[in-house]
């Protein structure tokens, strides 16, 4: 046991004398926490500049632009007082919709005639598209709406019949989870895992790379002397317990200092975050031993990030992607991960609901563990050889 | 020799040593393939299609089914389940096999029937912000227009006048238009920045690979002499043929975007040119100096992916640039492709004149500031080299 702890000791010399992978494992953990959610800190879209271009200029169409200024998603900007000037504004980014109220609105709308208000929108950025036709939408349904419940009174029909006789039906939509839409909350969960995997994949693999690079130069250490799978439990240990610091800095300190939500059993939660751990470290320790150099796992590491984040079925439906893309995606630890804990952190599922993911991560843990020390064994006989 | 000739000297070494090296070649011909290629794959089908729903009817009605019916017409949505509980319900969206539940209240028909208006309530899963946006606008197209049709059935008996039942349906008619992508598509939205995304992390680093590998073989004094001994004209040559193939890569995912897929191209594409051409210099740059910071392989290479990384988020086409503050606007300012992102959008969509973008080209030029440094760090070590 003593022999163990002062290997273990070696193990973390090793490491942290190690500035590119301390950069990366350390520098690149804590600048993200706090960088990446960055953009999103306003959470939601709000005060959209929109030009309302006013044809009519009643009582009436003033009326409809005060109700959209009103909406916090809206601000009406009403300088530009020709189409042709709003659209000119809109390609140099200064308001981002067109509301056209057109020339006897008023009129056409007393003498039955349905008039018609145009909303043109920039669909560039889907998020100001959607907020500023939902609350133009809003405004103007609401006012067609007042103006319904007052032409059934013209019909006498009484006040309270007629205001619920509008439409047959309402539709109310409830949030869940998300209550609020915050983009922080939709982000900064899933992201913060690929972060963890991707920094604990780059930092693994090139230490592990390292040691191969030394064993093949016939350069031997305390990594030759023991046992291969000694060696792979060193580092289980080392990196693991280096990664499980830095998760819980990321589950417990920097949601709160965000304020995202966090609803998991603080046990589950562990078990969970163990198993990704546990496959995570797996899957580093086979590339470790893949990797020829240690300048390899960075710029590999870094190009799959991407693909990644966007095949883990929170920003797009699994429904909608190809089927050998999902299998390709659980490749790798952060697909099943990610998925498993929004689940149990922001949804609030049971731990049996996650089963499916959490089955995959030792599924992937046990068949990296074993490639991984299959080819470590490999190495060390050409070690072997090289003596 | 002139200086146009030690460039291409530069050069000509510099090809050499890409085709030798399968690492430096796979980065710069079958990685980025697969790369772009599997962005556009999971994006492939445009807009979600079939989002599994569940429903619980406790009305079971004729007017409760022809709701559904209508549900399930629309393409967007796909009626999965049907449950005996809001309960049973909110379990299976809880581990995320259905994204929403629609919940018809009991006495449904009979409500509308008297005219009480009772109301179906529709729980989304926001947790999934783009999915939620696109289940809630199916639901309220499909479920106003079938209200519009109720209610247009039942003006209809009172008043015997198709018109007059119909303004007094709708009096104002909203018509949207969707400016600039007009087929309000995701794939549009989200591949047309994300390709760009991808390919600037590439532009960079395959560049910090050009330069580690040379250092990492010490080949510096050859590089030096393939120039005729001046460092600028070996830094011109080396950044020659990666600026070319790196062109390459951008034209061809900015063609896929706008000339294989149905999306229009606006403007110029001469001007798009100028900015992809302008973008991969100033990466180019970037890389020279992140590699003098501490003139070492991993270290540049961990600096590269620090700051390339989150190109996407920073970009500002997900969560806009408008409503974004301090740290990120300066993080979206700093990363050259947020500015690149600006041209095409300015040439692809809007179609705008040069004028329009000259400030945008101006900042990205304003990157090129650290070129004398740079050179000047590079100078002070090449006297090292000989």
């Amino acid at each position: 046991m003593r022999h163990f702890f002062r290997l273990l000791k070696e193990e973390y010399h090793a490491i942290f004398k190690d500035m590119d992978i301390l950069l990366t494992i350390f520098g690149g953990v804590i600048l993200y926490a706090f960088l990446y959610p960055q953009p999103y800190l306003k959470e939601s879209v709000s005060s959209l500049p929109v030009a309302v271009v006013d044809y009519d200029r009643s009582d009436l169409s003033r009326k409809i632009t005060y109700m959209l200024d009103a909406s916090p998603k809206i601000e009406v900007e009403s300088r530009y007082l020709s189409e042709a000037a709003a659209k000119e504004a809109i390609i140099n980014n200064r308001v981002s919709a067109l509301v056209i109220i057109p020339n006897h609105f008023k009129r056409d709308l007393y003498l039955g005639k349905e008039p018609v208000i145009s909303v043109g929108a920039d669909a560039t950025y889907f998020l100001i598209y959607g907020g500023v036709v939902s609350a133009t939408m809003r405004s103007v349904i609401t006012e067609s709406a007042s103006i319904q419940v007052g032409n059934l009174l013209k019909k006498s029909v009484p006040l309270v019949t007629a205001k619920m006789q509008y439409t047959p039906f309402k539709t109310e939509y409830l949030n869940t989870f998300n209550v609020t839409s915050s983009y922080i909350n939709y982000v900064v969960p899933a992201i913060y895992i690929l972060i963890l995997q991707q920094t604990l994949l780059i930092g693994l693999g090139m230490f592990g790379a390292t040691q191969g690079e030394k064993l093949r130069a016939g350069v031997g250490g305390y990594y030759s002397r023991e046992g291969v799978s000694s060696v792979m439990l060193l580092r289980f240990i080392s990196f693991g317990s280096i990664f499980f610091v830095h998760m819980l800095f990321y589950f417990g300190f920097t949601f709160s200092f965000f304020g995202v939500p966090h609803i998991a059993n603080v046990v589950e939660l562990l078990i969970f975050a163990l198993s990704f751990l546990m496959a995570s470290l797996a899957l580093g320790t086979l590339l470790g031993a893949i990797f020829k150099s240690r300048l390899y796992p960075t710029p590999v590491i870094l190009v799959t990030s991407l693909p990644l984040v966007f095949s883990a079925g929170f920003v797009w439906p699994l429904e909608s992607m190809p089927q050998w893309l999902i299998w390709l995606s659980s490749i790798s630890p952060s697909t099943p991960a990610i998925q498993g804990f929004l689940r149990l952190n922001q949804m609030g599922a049971s731990f049996d609901q996650v089963i499916d993911q959490f089955g995959l991560l030792w599924v992937q843990t046990v068949l990296y563990t074993s490639l991984a020390y299959l080819l470590l064994r490999r190495q060390r006989e050409c070690f072997k050889d090289v003596d | 020799m002139n200086y146009f000739q030690k460039v291409l000297g530069a050069a000509r070494l510099e090809i050499k040593e890409i085709i030798e090296s399968w690492y430096m070649l796979s980065f710069l011909s079958w990685i980025p393939l697969v790369g772009f290629g599997l962005i556009v794959a999971i994006f492939i089908s445009g807009v979600p299609r079939d989002l599994p729903i569940g429903v619980v009817d406790k009305d079971y009605s004729r007017f409760s089914r022809m709701q559904l019916s209508a549900i399930e017409s629309s393409s967007t949505l796909h009626i999965k389940e049907y449950y005996n509980s809001v309960q049973e319900a909110s379990t299976a969206l809880r581990d995320g096999s259905i994204y929403a539940i629609v919940i018809i209240p009991d006495h449904f028909e009979k409500k509308i029937r008297q005219g009480t208006q009772p109301s179906i309530s529709i729980m989304l899963n926001t947790q999934f912000i783009l999915m939620s946006k696109v289940l809630k606008s199916a639901f309220s197209s499909v479920l106003l227009n079938s209200a519009a049709t109720l209610d247009f059935v039942q003006t209809l008996a009172e008043d015997q006048r198709p018109e007059l039942a119909k303004s007094a349906v709708a009096p104002i008619q909203i018509q949207i238009t969707p400016f600039f992508n007009t087929y309000n598509s995701y794939f549009l939205f989200l591949v047309s920045a994300m390709l760009p995304a991808f390919w600037s992390i590439l532009v960079m680093l395959t560049m910090v690979i050009s330069i580690g590998e040379m250092f990492k073989n010490g080949n510096e004094k050859v590089w030096l002499q393939s120039a005729g001994g001046s460092l600028s004209a070996a830094m011109l040559g080396k950044m020659l043929p990666n600026t070319l193939i790196q062109l390459l890569w951008g034209f061809a995912i900015v063609y896929f975007v706008y000339g294989v897929m149905p999306w229009p191209f606006a403007g110029s594409w001469w001007i798009l040119a100028e900015g992809l051409f302008l973008t991969i210099v100033v990466y180019e740059v970037l890389a020279y100096a992140f590699y003098a910071i501490k003139y070492k392989y991993d270290a540049a290479l961990s600096f590269t992916a620090v700051f390339t990384a989150p190109a996407f988020a920073a970009m500002g086409i997900t969560f806009p640039l408008m409503n974004m503050e301090g740290i990120a606007v300066a993080w979206h300012d700093l990363l050259p492709i947020s500015h690149y992102i600006h041209i095409q959008i300015s040439q692809a969509n809007y179609g705008a004149p040069l004028s329009n973008v000259i400030t945008t080209f101006g900042a990205l030029a304003l990157f090129l500031l650290i070129t004398p440094l740079v050179y000047w760090r590079y100078k002070n070590s090449a006297k090292g080299w000989v």
